[in-house]
């Protein structure tokens, strides 16, 4: 039997069929032939003539290779040096991202280190990303064109004022809104909207009270946004008309309170005095006018005195008016904010004029008509806590971005040290061919595929971030609520991002790695040798680098804890403790004129006799309550300046003073005996004292209320020390505080209850007794001090506690990053050291050297980073509280902090040096 | 039959269809589906060796045959079968084939054993 195999390889020897495939074909080939030699023997031919036969079934020579030839199969791809440009950018790419995975693979621990170092950097600069443009720049969600949309009054303000004012107006009155809706062109629509958001006692078809968020608006407010209900309708400009009790609900309450029902629209819901019917739930997402809150309702404007008792808030009568409206409008095409702006002041100063019209005196006029409206984009919307957040976050934000950096000189660190293990392999492929510039696109291929694990996975860390940072914004600010959005904005920032820092850390190492020389490498590599300088060098410059960089965040961190400390410990005026401030609503329980002041007179007494209470009085405004009052004045023997006819008052009953615990400078405090029918007396602060007498002595002086035409004269009988009761920073401002008596009896006063011990235990016997004097009377809150002073701190508290993690980890990277340089660079020079050592050098002198050595990279450290820290300081120096931005004791901490942790790094890696035996180190080599 | 007129069909493509066919009936290896072709044809029909192989492997590269090493006491052999991509051969079979157009009429005479006329 001929030898099968041997012909059919002759017929394929022209075709490149790899080595498997070939005999697979051949093995196949040949049975065939056999099976077929078989058959013609068995039918009886020689064995000559079947092997004739049987090859008589190839034709020509070449037809099996022909047909062949068009197969796949008959072109394997060419074996593959990694490293060999082959010109085929995708094709390289793809072998280079499975060299990479491979490389991942083999070293799970560094890949590990390395993913989550990245993922968790890069989430916490996504994270505050995300917060920074949500809160500073993204535009309000589920609103159609926002871009269109103007502001009519100051988007960075909340709340609403009773009285007068000048200059350009924060909010406008319900009148003045119908008035530019009705007349102001230039506008396709105009809505209104209650600047601050409610919190509201609400109850569903007579279940039990809850709580709800929402907001006063007026009929085009869906309208003028651009939004469609999810189910049922939304308010319309018939709202604006008359008293409809219709309620719309926020499609995100709807699937959290109402499981996404549909028997919502046509429920009830009593808000205080009104019982309203749902009658729409708002779009998905849709949170209104105002960033960063997220209203559940919606009621219209018109419901106010019944959902908002105790005033009228749609009618004012002169010269009184309640500014509490923010006003929207959508430009009509082609108008110009300018033009708009210009028409509305038009109907707006005619609105002035008629409401005004009564007031006699011309001088008094021009005052009172010395008010505009300024026209802004808002389409971001409003919001009270962007001009609040804006610089925090931005701090936070440099402080991540310089976080990412510090992790990526760490990575480049790591990767320089496995460049060199790697190095005999570089030097090596570089000997086959390899070109430098395809081996470094190889290394940084594997340096994108880390990062684009860490990048994805940030994703993920973002998102849980996003919502604690949240959290923590909403101590300083309970209304503020925000998710976390996967913005194209937020993504173009993560990407980018994620790439910079593959490049960062993956481009030094690569270009360093691959710079070897083959000889030497090769060489070098079996004799153990001392190890490349350039290397180290550029290792030494990264741990500059991290140190440079930990500096400005060390010098930060100890900024704000400063501050924190500061501001926790703030001298007051007055011990802030052991005191319980509880506001109650006398008007919604009826109480008007002097029946005022004989309930409140009557609830201190009640109050004063409980157990455990020291003191008790109340004011008007009560303490960091938000609530502020001024008022005109004249000064008896001042010459008013330019701005110096305004004060800060408040109204107050008697024993203020006392019960807070503030010292009276000159004379006596307010007392029982000034209230009735005794002469007006008033105090005074050092603040007024200082501003409006000078030198002189303010005691008999009179202060004269000037509220238009109704003037009222108080007699100055004491000077109290200056007391923080409204503000933490800034100076205190001059105050004068009148005694409360008719005309100026609070509606809603706070009552300051001085405790012997704990506020806790009084509390309960404070509310019984309120209750006793009259069950009627609605507790609005009562909240100690401590708690009451919390949020004034969370928002410093939140950047601090932050400010110091980061500086933490900034420190603990930076000296892994020199631990790691010093120990490989001690590593490759066993063997000179171990000739010091032999040759006679002391261990003392081992390790100065290796000190000394340290001691240059920390100070290029230092000094990069001391010009980063100052500028560093700059950014959050308006946070800053009783410390300067360039607080000297600050820096020479963390100078000394930094300084400790490079030492101690250095330290282990320089007593291992010098411990090298030298007998077994040189035998080694 | 001549093998000229054999390496038309081939080209038209009916070869790779009576191919698939008999091959979706049982998994068959290159020696027996020859012969098999050659008896249905009434030895009107054989493919060369060079021919036959390269058609198979081609099926094969395209997903619609497979072909496995089958052990057998004393032999080994490749025997192949219907591929993923040929879970519809049947079909195939039952809608062209069964009509017996003129494309697949294999056997090149004038009358077929199934009575079409070309």
């Amino acid at each position: 039997m001929p030898d099968w195999a041997r012909e059919v390889r002759a017929r394929l020897s022209s075709l490149t069929l790899s080595p498997e495939r070939e005999a697979e074909i051949v093995d196949e080939l040949a049975q065939h032939l056999d099976d077929r030699w078989r058959e013609l023997i068995a039918g009886g031919a020689s064995p000559d003539d079947a092997t004739r036969l049987t090859l008589a079934d190839f034709r020509q020579r070449d037809v099996l290779a022909r047909r062949m030839a068009t197969l796949r199969q008959a072109h394997p791809p060419a074996s593959v040096t990694p490293g060999v440009a082959t010109g085929r950018l995708l094709g390289d790419l793809r072998h280079d991202l499975r060299y990479a995975t491979r490389t991942m693979a083999a070293r799970p621990g560094f890949t590990a280190v390395a993913v989550l170092s990245l993922a968790l950097s890069i989430g916490a600069d996504t994270a505050i990303f995300s917060l920074w443009n949500g809160v500073l720049h993204a535009s309000l969600p589920a609103v159609r064109e926002p871009d269109q949309l103007v502001m009519l009054s100051n988007p960075d303000e909340s709340g609403s004022w009773t009285g007068r004012t000048q200059g350009p107006r924060s909010w406008l009155t319900y009148g003045e809104f119908e008035q530019l809706r009705d007349h102001a062109e230039g506008f396709s629509a105009i809505m209104a909207s209650q600047s601050s958001l409610n919190t509201w006692q609400v109850r569903f078809e007579g279940g039990d009270w809850e709580e709800a968020r929402g907001r006063l608006v007026s009929g085009g407010f869906f309208q003028a946004l651009g939004v469609a209900p999810a189910i049922g309708r939304l308010f319309t400009a018939a709202d604006d008309r008359t008293d409809t009790p219709d309620a719309v609900i926020s499609h995100d309450y709807w699937k959290r309170r109402f499981g996404g029902r549909f028997d919502v629209l046509g429920k009830t819901l009593t808000v205080r005095k009104a019982v309203l019917t749902i009658i729409g739930v708002a779009p998905p997402g849709f949170i209104g006018e105002t960033s960063g809150q997220r209203p559940d309702l919606w009621l219209p404007l018109r419901m106010q005195p019944s959902v908002l008792p105790g005033s009228d808030r749609l009618h004012d009568t002169p010269p009184e008016k309640t500014m509490w409206l923010h006003v929207f409008g959508r430009l009509t095409p082609g108008v110009t904010p300018a033009q708009a702006e210009a028409q509305a002041n038009a109907v707006f100063r005619a609105g002035l004029e008629s409401f005004y019209g009564g007031i006699a005196t011309p001088e008094r006029r021009r005052e009172l008509l010395d008010q505009r409206l300024q026209i802004g984009p808002a389409g971001r919307g409003a919001s009270p806590t962007r001009h609040e957040f804006s610089q925090s976050l931005t701090a936070l934000l440099a402080g991540v971005a310089v976080l990412l950096l510090i992790a990526c000189a760490n990575l480049a660190n790591l990767l320089l040290a496995r460049g060199a293990v790697r190095t005999p392999e570089m030097a090596l492929r570089l000997s086959l061919g390899a070109s430098r510039g395809r081996l470094i696109r190889q290394l940084v291929t594997e340096s994108l595929a880390l990062a684009a694990i860490g990048g994805a996975a940030a994703i993920a860390v973002a998102y849980g971030l996003h919502g604690a940072l949240v959290r923590m914004l909403a101590e300083s600010d309970p209304r503020f609520h925000m998710s976390f959005s996967a913005d194209p904005l937020v993504l173009a920032f993560n990407l980018p991002a994620t790439v910079c820092a593959a490049l960062l850390f993956g481009v030094l190492p690569a270009w360093q790695a691959t710079r070897a020389d083959a000889a030497t490498s090769l060489k070098e590599q079996s004799r153990g040798g001392s190890g490349t300088f350039g290397r180290l060098r550029s290792a030494g410059l990264l741990v500059s680098l991290q140190l440079a960089l930990s500096l400005p965040l060390l010098v930060g961190a100890g900024l704000l804890a400063r501050t924190v400390y500061n501001l926790l410990r703030a001298d007051l005026g007055f011990p802030a403790e052991r005191l319980l401030l509880v506001r109650v609503n006398l008007r919604d329980a009826g109480y008007e004129g002097a029946r005022r002041d004989s309930v409140l007179r009557e609830l201190v007494g009640e109050v004063r006799r409980i157990p455990g209470v020291q003191a008790a009085s109340f004011s008007q405004l009560g303490v960091f309550s938000g609530g502020e009052s001024s008022a005109t004045i004249e000064v008896e023997g001042y010459a008013p300046k330019a701005d110096g006819r305004q004060s800060a008052l408040d109204v107050i009953g008697p024993g203020y003073f006392s019960t807070l615990g503030v010292p009276m400078r000159v004379g006596r405090e307010i007392l029982e005996s000034d209230s009735g029918d005794a002469t007006n007396v008033c105090a005074i602060n050092e603040a007024f004292a200082k501003r409006f007498f000078d030198h002189r002595n303010p005691i008999g002086m009179r202060i004269t209320l000037v509220n238009d035409d109704n003037r009222t004269s108080y007699q100055v009988v004491g000077v109290a020390k200056n007391a923080r009761t409204h503000s933490l920073r800034g100076d205190v401002e001059p105050r004068f505080f009148v005694p409360a008596k008719q005309p100026y009896a609070s509606a809603s006063p706070t009552l300051l209850i001085r405790t012997a011990a704990g506020t806790q235990p009084v509390l309960a016997a404070v509310r019984k007794g309120i209750q006793g004097v009259d069950a009627a009377v609605p507790i609005m809150s009562a909240t100690s001090i401590e708690e009451r002073m919390a949020p004034l701190t969370a928002q410093d508290r939140a950047t601090a506690q932050l400010a110091v993690v980061f500086g933490a980890v900034a420190l603990a990277l930076a000296a892994i990053g020199l631990y790691g340089v010093l120990s490989y660079g001690i590593a490759r020079r066993t063997g000179e050291i171990a000739i010091r050592i032999a040759l006679g050098a002391q261990r003392g002198r081992v390790i100065s050297m290796i000190l000394r050595e340290t001691s240059g990279l920390v100070a290029v450290g230092l000094a990069l980073g001391g010009g980063m820290a100052y500028m560093a300081s700059r950014l959050i120096g308006s946070r800053l509280y009783g410390v300067a931005p360039q607080d000297p004791l600050t820096l020479t901490l963390a100078t000394g902090l930094l300084l400790m942790v490079a030492f101690s790094a250095a330290g282990v890696p320089a007593m291992r040096a010098s411990r090298v035996d030298p007998m077994t180190a040189l035998r080694q080599s | 039959m001549d093998a000229r007129a054999l390496d038309r069909e081939l080209k038209k493509g009916s070869a790779e269809l009576l191919i698939l066919s008999l091959l979706a009936a049982r998994a068959r290896h290159g020696y027996e589906l020859n012969k098999v072709i050659h008896a249905r044809s009434r030895g009107q029909l054989r493919f060369h060796i060079d021919s036959l192989y390269p058609l198979l492997y081609r099926l094969e590269e395209r997903g619609w045959i497979k072909g496995v090493w089958v052990e057998k006491p004393g032999e080994r052999r490749r025997t192949a079968r219907p591929g993923a991509a040929t879970k519809d051969v049947g079909r195939i079979r039952g809608g062209r084939t069964a009509r017996h157009g003129r494309r697949t009429c294999l056997t090149g005479r004038e009358k077929c054993a199934r009575g079409c006329r070309r």
